[in-house]
């Protein structure tokens, strides 16, 4: 093994490179854009959603008098920005959602009141439209925080000043609990960005260094290469090392935009985040290098697109939850190392976990052992590439 | 008598077609060994062959003594293969620097020399992707040449160069077999074939002559070397029982 060998290979792959701007643009400004993008769609102010209110509520007699919670219910959902609610009948409300006039509509029952007094647990009925699950989703999800939101006002209200607070229960009426989002400092994108960051990492260093691989052999280099003292792991080494440099300019890059420019909230080390963005890319070179073995132009290169990098992008729980999701489809997740890697970066960035935990450390172990792992394969079969 | 490259009994199959069909090949210390054969007859099988590239079928090849494949005979080897094989987006300096690396030569003299010789100091900052054809050879020349090896396996090093820089090649190489580097040129122009210490002749994988330019004329009753291998190539009936 001769390190000034392996230097040379990844000096050589730096000065490529830089003799190609437009790459490097690839590698940094792609992703930066594309995460920008993202901090647009998760965080800009959209105008308020369309709702309408049917209230049939008769109210209920308790210690203050009578009162109608629906209509206090109805009252903060008017005062909440995101929402815009216009009064209807149960008829009219069905027919402004089929219409489209409005997103979606809250139908309060006659006995509303009664039942959550007496601890009954009433239905809200939500009306969706429901042709786009995307949009319902997101209509549910909104009507149900406004509502959820608009609980301490109805604790005030039907304790009344006089009277102790407790005479409702804390969950007085029915609602999913799943289509309530986050805390309130934690918004999605803080829950994306890192995965993502991530994600960009993997996908365009595994594309640059596969496509840099095919051309060594088919422009002949490789011969060459093999033809001159160089060891086959040197120069997966070399590989490894050159493609790192600009691995480490990418993340340092993505994480201080991400950070300082969309700002995302997270609440551990940095560091931390950046070493296990690092070891993933590696990980992403050597099996760059390795299945690049197994094609024979760009085109066969490109066809590893829809079979390494989108599965891994809609299975390893940067989307939903690694958890949540059935059990052949946890399998498959469970032998990605983006799974691990968004794992450990979740846990960093959103929970601060540090090296310490077990956790943090097992899923960057199995990142390292991927990489390793993939270096063995990588120079295994580079003997391979040249006849 | 010492060998620099010894070939026996070499079978080189690549699934259906034989491509070296039973070799046996020997090639002097400070000998220029001109390889001649129509395409396909296995020139370039057999170069990859004493480089340890291919892994024979059968027989054996022994490169300064040691079996083949053997990498640490490759620093006394330089090899310019038939196409290519440079970084187009690297500037000329840069490719030459890096295989003179991997072969153990630090330092910008050699560098320089080598890019002296194929003349081209003048465009050692431009991208090998914006030469011309023949500038891309003489670079190609250049990476073979950079770290002064023994043995020079040169693969049709001359396509596509004009006349006056062949013949300046052609005396480099006389000046390195003067200095004890043995030279194997495969080629197809006969007055470069004219200028070797010995030619083999090879047909389908086989060596069918061997000789020095002018044995070969006389084998064939030609006057001229392109008869010659003519001769050779349209069966050999009238050399039977040559070589
Ligand atoms: N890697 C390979 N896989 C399959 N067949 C091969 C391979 N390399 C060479 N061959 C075959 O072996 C035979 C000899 O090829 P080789 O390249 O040695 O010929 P050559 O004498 O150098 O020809 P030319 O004068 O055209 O350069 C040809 O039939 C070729 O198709
Ligand atoms: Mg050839």
């Amino acid at each position: 093994m001769s390190a000034t060998r392996t230097i040379a290979i990844a000096k050589r792959i730096v000065s490529q490179f830089l003799h190609d701007r437009r790459t490097i643009g690839l590698l940094v400004v792609v992703p930066v854009v594309l995460l920008t993008l993202l901090g647009l769609l998760f965080r800009s102010d959209t105008p308020p959603l369309p709702l309408a209110v049917a209230d049939e509520d008769r109210g209920a007699t308790n210690q203050t008098g009578t009162i109608s919670l629906a209509k206090m219910l109805t009252e903060s959902l008017e005062r909440n920005k995101d929402l815009s609610i216009v009064k209807l009948d149960r008829a009219a409300l069905a027919g402004q959602v089929k219409d489209g006039k409005v997103k979606g509509g809250v139908v309060f029952g006659p006995d509303f009141s009664r039942k959550i007094l007496a601890h009954e647990q009433p239905a809200i009925q939500i009306v969706l439209e429901g042709s786009n699950p995307a949009v319902s989703g997101s209509v549910a999800t909104a009507l149900a925080r406004a509502l959820r939101e608009a609980i301490p006002a109805l604790l005030t209200g039907v304790a009344g000043p006089a009277n102790p607070v407790g005479s409702i229960t804390a969950d007085p009426f029915k609602l999913d609990p799943d289509y309530i989002y986050g805390n309130e400092s934690f918004d999605q994108l803080d829950y994306f960005a890192p995965v993502a960051i991530g994600f960009f990492a993997f996908f365009f260093v595994f594309l640059l260094s596969s496509v840099s691989f095919l051309r060594e052999r088919s422009q002949g280099t490789l011969e060459r290469l093999m033809a001159s003292p160089v060891s086959r792991a040197e120069i997966a080494l070399g590989y490894m090392l050159g493609f790192s440099l600009f691995a480490i300019a990418q993340g340092v890059v993505l994480l201080l935009f991400a950070v300082f420019v969309i700002h995302i909230h997270y609440t551990g080390s940095l560091l931390i985040v950046f070493i296990v963005e690092i070891v993933l890319t590696v990980g992403a070179v050597n099996l760059g290098i390795f299945l690049s073995t197994f094609t024979r132009n760009e085109l066969q290169v490109l066809q590893f697109i829809p079979m390494v990098i989108v599965p891994q992008g809609l299975l390893s729980g940067m989307f939903w939850p690694v958890g949540d999701m059935p059990v052949l489809l946890k399998e498959i997740a469970y032998v990605m190392p983006l799974t691990y890697a968004n794992f450990a970066l979740r846990d960093v960035m959103v929970k601060g976990l540090g090296l310490a935990e077990p956790q943090v450390l097992f899923d960057l172990a199995i990142l390292v052992a991927f990489a390793t792992l993939m270096l063995a394969f990588g120079a295994l079969t580079l003997r391979r590439q040249v006849a | 008598m010492s060998y620099v490259v010894e070939a026996r009994g070499i079978v080189q199959k690549f699934g259906p077609i034989t491509a070296i069909d039973g070799l046996d090949l020997r090639i002097q210390v400070g000998n220029i060994y001109g390889l001649l054969g129509p395409n396909g007859s296995g020139k370039s099988t057999f170069i990859r062959l004493a480089l340890g590239l291919l892994k024979a079928t059968s027989g054996t090849i022994a490169v300064f003594g040691a079996q083949m494949p053997d990498r640490k005979i490759l620093r006394r080897i330089g090899y310019m293969p038939q196409a290519g094989s440079l970084y187009l987006d690297l500037t000329v300096r840069e490719n030459v620097s890096f295989f003179a690396t991997l072969s153990g030569v630090t330092g910008r003299a050699k560098v320089d020399e080598a890019l002296e010789l194929v003349d081209l100091a003048a465009r050692r900052e431009s991208l090998v992707g914006t030469l011309s054809g023949g500038m891309r050879q003489r670079v190609s020349l250049a990476c073979a040449l950079v770290h002064h090896p023994g043995l020079l396996l040169l693969d049709e090093p001359t396509v596509g160069v004009d006349p006056r820089l062949r013949r300046s090649f052609w005396q480099h190489f006389r000046r390195l077999a003067a200095g004890g580097t043995t030279i194997v040129v495969s080629s197809h122009v006969m007055d470069e074939a004219d200028r070797c210490d010995k030619l083999g002749f090879m047909r389908q994988g086989k060596l069918l002559a061997e000789g020095t330019p002018a044995d070969l004329r006389r084998m064939t009753g030609q006057t001229n070397l392109e008869e010659a291998f003519l001769c050779f190539a349209e069966g050999g009936r009238r050399v039977e029982g040559i070589g």
